[in-house]
């Protein structure tokens, strides 16, 4: 027993949860409050959903003698983020029925419903099931939603490699039929569960499943637009005359950290090989298994794949996933990203079809004074006969337009007043998470916020004629890394109400973190920090350099090349 | 210690009473002192009561010496106060009277009476008291047997804005008289404000009784009645020591205390459809004292904007004098302060109608009884100067308006929970009528007028009957909806600090979960300390189908009928029409389904739960 580990609460909790039940059922009915028992708020996760509190609120309630405002943040996986027009128009509805009026759309290609009460959520749950949308694994120690880069246009791979994002999803989707037992009356769509009668079982996970999340982001270059370095395991198609071939795989990617813990730090994914097309679910397996094993269960500060890594060294983790596959990774094959953003607009691809990618500021679908976005899409998706694609920063592609929809689609956008793209650079680009008020990690504002600040930047950009420039701007309520700060070539993390952490010098397709400028900066001196840059930038920059590799060449801050260097 | 063991009664010793009391707090004793003599005063009080009527046959054979009851039938206890001015009126006069309660009253006992004094109020649409009810069947029936030798009186009281305004005392009256009794004096209607007139009442039936000669019993078993009610109408938690040192200054609506607010909070979250607020007031200094299930009497102003609505109504100056018990006054002020403008009453119409006889109209509204109460409903005093507008002095309009009566509050604190504080939970009522915004005046007097600091006259009503059980073993159910909640937090707070063994549970109800839990927090600190062993809720608009308080007693059947079989005590506060019938029908079919005896079973099992004072209501 001396070589027993002190495992964390939360391993015991999934331990007795008998996989991911709990006592779920009893919090889910308790009248008396509109939280769950503690120990099913860590359970919940795994079904999609984070208990929150309306933080505007916390203390003007307690002063009315009424508990927190709890609700419900659920996120519905969209693997590979393609929805059809009825999935939309479900979570839409849904969205005004049981959440508060608005859509989330990810960073990592979910919708998010946000303030659903304890009381709606069955409801809620079983409406996605209705339109064939699940939350499971939304949340949780466990891979969550498979990313893969959505533009239809750009490459004749895409629906292979979006097979494959699927498969790798579907793959590793937990057993359990809790799920179905909780929220849909024991019935199994897409049956995962078990036969009656039968215990359940994790062949994968086993009964505690992974120490921590897990992330999987796949991409074709040369778009990096799902971050695939900031995952734990990354994926990059390789194509062949006009063929997917394969993967190079990554692994140990994660962008969260703790203030005041240096031991903490965000990591890039480190390359590790290439893997035909046809084994590569039994890569993902292999590697979800030996980080199953291997990750850190004590502190989940330090139970990412990438901590793993990092303590056991590349080439030992590389020779376990040998051992396990049963044969070696092939050398890492050439490829190039180029960018990391969306490019927005109208676009047409071989077959003809259009696409039209839409700027979603904050990926918040709503509908807004003057420009009702939210009311546009749900006219357009009554008649739409393509899809909807959520993009890995926040955006939305209309994809596989009939040609004779293009103008009504146009119309209905000028009548909502929905701009398609006629914003700065530094705006299109940005990326917040939710943040205040409903998010009990933050420290500070991001996705409400971050639109004013940008109203500040606008008229400096203007000054220097940057407007049209795109430059990754990136803002976070806290230093976990939900909006992946530390690829902004600015990023912003919130250290306290009104006061962030300004770091630059990321690359712009996603292959560079940024490093630490300043500390603790008001608006106004984020402000004052970044015009003199913006300068500099207007007027010292070599044709087509980006602004995070023209502040490392103009020694403003030095290139972060590894995590274990992100501090110094 | 040793001194003081000396001064204990024969038969306690030192170590005997720290066994008794070894673990209580300082509020613990304190309520303790009080609790017992309270009921020290109860015991001796009943014991000479019986004692009396014990006397009366052995002492018939003295010639010519009729006995005396008083004879009350109370809801809120006001009967039994003014049985209690009566008492003490027939004491200084020397004479012997025995006080008893309607409640435990033989109707056989009826045909025995000699001089018989009848003090008794009316519930709402001219119902008696639940105490009285069984007495007044009784008495109505043609088993009443002739009454040619008594001799009687009526102190009828009830509340001047009903129709059917003492209409109980008015049967009693009646039909006494037809059943040959001799009536002394004539009735007397009280309003709510009834000590005067008892008073008086008192002392003329009384001067009447003693010029007929003296009743038999002893002055001594006279004093002892007299102190039997007085004893109990004392709070327990008066205490030893208050009693003992002097007579506190007793605050009235006369002498209203002027207690500062120190803290209002809206206990709706935002987005609800209700106004609830949450107002502690400082009772510092005052010696006040109350227990949970006594009232506050809050006495309000009326709303700037509604005096001058009623000026520029009547067309008055805001200036004009007005003469009011010997003082002279300006109008705004008499407005303001002293008399109802919010409210139109029957009797407030027909002096208004004696000054405008020019509108038949008014006339027909006054004859049509059953209109009255609709056309009543909403309209306040500027509605009704502006449909029949007369030429009016402002000394006429005070005649015709009645006094701006203080509103009574069930009190939402415990005294050991917050020594020397009171708190209310009160509902601002607001809503629209006659195409006018129109305020509750003092739920918007409290709501919007008075700020912290601010200071608002009140006293303390006794509510004599909604109280917790004197054995702290008894389980209790608590159903309230809305502001209903509010006697049910004094409740549960008393039982938590003097640590009452019985099961306390609470239905509650109210719209929606997320704005509408009145003291949700609280309630969730008492179940997770075991002060509160059951909370059920119903949120009537958080699902498609209204959900309300009735629904759960009826999931909670069972449970419910083993509280009641086991002696628990049934409480019921709120809305009188649209809850309490619900509550008590629901209750009626729990009997009926959970005895397996029916539904006559049940009506009398609930009968007898209200008889003994198991089943109480605190209605408005």
């Amino acid at each position: 027993m001396a070589d027993t580990p002190k495992l964390s609460e939360v391993e015991h909790v999934k331990q007795a949860s008998n996989y991911l039940r709990g006592t779920l059922a009893e919090s889910l009915v308790n009248p008396l409050t509109g939280a769950l028992y503690p120990d099913d708020t860590h359970l919940i996760k795994f079904h999609g959903s984070y208990q929150q509190t309306d933080r505007d609120l916390d203390s003007e309630r307690k002063r009315q003698k009424l508990e927190p405002l709890y609700s419900l943040m659920i996120r519905v996986r969209v693997p590979g983020g393609i929805a059809t027009p009825a999935q939309w128009t479900r979570m839409d509805a849904l969205a005004d029925h049981y959440g508060n009026g608005t859509l989330k759309l990810t960073t990592r290609q979910a919708f998010q419903l946000h303030g659903v009460l304890k009381r709606n959520l069955k409801k809620t749950i079983q409406g996605f099931n209705e339109a064939l949308l699940d939350s499971i694994a939304g949340c949780g120690d466990v891979n969550r939603n498979v990313m893969c880069n959505p533009n239809p246009h750009e490459s004749a791979v895409h629906a292979a490699v979006y097979e494959v994002s699927k498969q790798i999803s579907t793959h590793l989707t937990p057993r359990t039929s809790a799920y179905w037992e909780l929220w849909l009356n024991g019935e199994s769509k897409f049956s995962s569960a078990p036969n009656e009668g039968e215990e359940d079982a994790e062949p994968i996970y086993g009964r505690t499943y992974l120490p921590r999340k897990f992330k999987i982001a796949l991409a074709i270059p040369p778009h990096n637009d799902t971050d695939i370095f900031a995952n734990d395991l990354g994926l990059i198609a390789i194509e062949e005359r006009g063929q997917l071939v394969g993967f190079n795989v990554a692994v140990g990617g994660g962008m969260g950290m703790t203030f005041g813990m240096p031991d903490t730090y965000p990591r890039l994914a480190s390359l590790i090989g290439f893997v035909p097309a046809e084994k590569v679910v039994d890569v993902c397996e292999k590697i979800v298994t030996i980080q199953r094993d291997w990750g850190n269960r004590e502190n989940r500060k330090f139970s990412r794949l990438k901590y793993t890594l990092d303590r056991v060294g590349l080439d030992v983790f590389k020779a376990e996933l040998d051992k396990r596959l049963g044969f070696a990774l092939e050398p890492v094959r050439a490829y190039q990203f180029k960018s990391s953003g969306d490019a927005f607009g109208w676009s047409q691809s071989p077959d003809g079809a259009h696409h039209l990618t839409l700027f979603v500021e904050g990926g918040r679908v709503a509908d807004r004074p003057g420009s009702q976005l939210k009311t546009a899409l749900r006219e357009i998706a009554a008649f739409h006969r393509g899809d909807f694609r959520l993009t890995g920063n926040q955006n939305l592609v209309l994809a596989n337009v009939a040609p004779e929809d293009r103008l009504t689609i146009e119309t209905i956008l000028a009548q909502y007043g929905v701009a398609v793209a006629t914003t700065s650079g530094l705006r299109r680009g940005a990326l917040a998470c939710v943040a205040l008020n409903t998010c009990s990690l933050a420290f500070a504002e991001a996705e409400r916020y971050i639109p004013q600040l940008i109203d500040r930047l606008e008229p400096v950009l203007a000054a220097y004629n940057l407007t049209h420039d795109d430059i990754l701007i990136r803002m976070t309520g806290c230093p976990n890394g939900c909006a992946r700060p530390y690829l902004g070539e600015i990023g912003l993390v919130g250290r306290a109400v009104g006061r962030y952490n300004l770091y630059l010098g990321a690359a712009f397709n996603g292959e560079r973190m940024n490093k630490l400028y300043k500390e603790m900066l008001d608006e106004d001196g984020i402000v004052a920090e970044l015009t003199p840059l913006f300068a500099d930038y207007a007027q010292n920059r070599q044709p087509q350099e980006h602004f995070g590799d023209f502040l490392i060449r103009q020694g403003y801050v030095q290139a972060t090349t590894s995590g274990l260097n992100f501090h110094e | 210690m040793s001194s003081s063991s000396s001064t204990l009664p024969i038969g306690f010793d030192e170590a005997t009473l720290q066994q008794l009391t070894a673990g209580l707090s300082d509020r613990q004793l304190l309520w303790l002192s009080g609790y017992l003599y309270g009921r020290v005063g109860a015991d001796t009080g009943a014991a000479a009561s019986t004692l009396v009527t014990a006397a009366a046959p052995a002492t018939a054979a003295a010639p010519a010496a009729p006995s005396l009851t008083i004879l009350y039938g109370s809801q809120t206890g006001n009967s039994k106060k003014a049985a209690g001015i009566v008492a003490e009126a027939a004491r200084q006069r020397g004479l012997a009277a025995t006080v008893r309660d309607m409640n435990d009253y033989p109707t056989k006992d009826l045909k025995t009476e000699q001089q018989l004094l009848v003090v008794v109020s009316t519930q709402g649409e001219g119902d008696p008291p639940i105490a009285a009810e069984e007495l007044h069947q009784f008495l109505l029936s043609t088993r009443a047997p002739k009454l040619p030798e008594l001799r009687f009186a009526v102190l009828a009281l009830g509340d001047k804005s009903y129709l059917q305004f003492c209409q109980t005392g008015f049967e009693f009256d009646q039909r006494l008289a037809e059943l040959g009794a001799k009536r002394l004096v004539e009735r007397v209607d009280c309003d709510v404000e009834f000590e005067a007139e008892a008073h008086r009442w008192a002392g003329q039936v009384l001067e009447l009784i003693a010029e007929s000669g003296p009743p038999v019993a002893a002055p001594v078993a006279a004093t002892s009645a007299a102190a039997h009610v007085k004893a109990t109408a004392l709070p327990a938690l008066a205490g030893g020591a208050a009693v003992e040192l002097e007579e506190p200054v007793e605050y009235t609506s006369r002498n209203p205390f002027e207690a500062e607010l120190l803290e209002k909070i809206q206990l709706n979250g935002r987005g609800s459809t209700k106004e609830t607020y949450h107002l502690e007031f400082s009772l510092a200094g005052s010696g006040i004292e109350y227990e949970p299930g006594d009232a506050l009497m809050v006495q309000p102003h009326n709303r700037p904007g509604l005096v001058q609505e009623v000026l520029d109504a009547a067309r008055l100056d805001a200036a004009a004098p007005v003469r009011l018990e010997s003082s002279e006054l300006d109008l705004t002020t008499v407005l303001t302060e002293r008399l109802e403008l919010s409210v139109v009453t029957r009797d407030v119409l027909e002096r208004y109608a004696a000054l405008a006889p020019h509108y038949p109209q008014l006339r027909e509204i006054l004859t049509d009884k059953a209109a009255l109460p609709a056309y009543l409903y909403g309209r306040d005093v500027a509605d009704l100067l502006q449909e029949f507008p007369v030429e009016l002095s402002g000394q006429q309009l005070a005649a015709v308006l009645r006094p701006l009566p203080a509103r009574a509050y069930s009190i939402a604190s415990s005294l050991l929970a917050h020594a020397e504080e009171v708190h209310l939970t009160v509902g601002a009522v607001r809503y629209q009528s006659n195409g006018r915004h129109k305020h509750g005046a003092c739920s918007s007097f409290q709501a919007d007028h008075l700020l912290i600091g601010d200071t608002a006259r009140v006293w303390v009503d006794r509510n004599e009957y909604f109280k917790l059980p004197q054995d702290p073993s008894t389980d209790i159910i608590m159903v309230g909806a809305g502001t209903g909640v509010a006697p049910f937090r004094a409740f549960v707070e008393e039982r938590a600090e003097t640590g009452a063994a019985g099961q306390n549970w609470l239905v509650f109800g109210n719209p929606h979960f997320t704005t509408d839990f009145l003291y949700q927090t609280e309630w969730q600190q008492h179940l997770k300390r075991g002060t509160l062993h059951r909370l059920d809720v119903a949120f009537s608009r958080d699902q498609e189908a209204k959900l309300y308080i009735q629904h759960r007693l009826l999931e909670q059947s069972r449970r419910l009928y083993d509280q009641l079989e086991n002696g628990a005590h049934f409480y019921v506060c709120g809305d009188k029409n649209r809850m309490a019938a619900d509550v008590q029908r629901a209750l009626l079919t729990v009997i009926a389904q959970e005895s397996g005896q029916g539904e006559a079973y049940a009506a009398d099992y609930l009968k007898q739960l209200r008889k003994s004072r198991r089943y109480l209501e605190d209605v408005y």
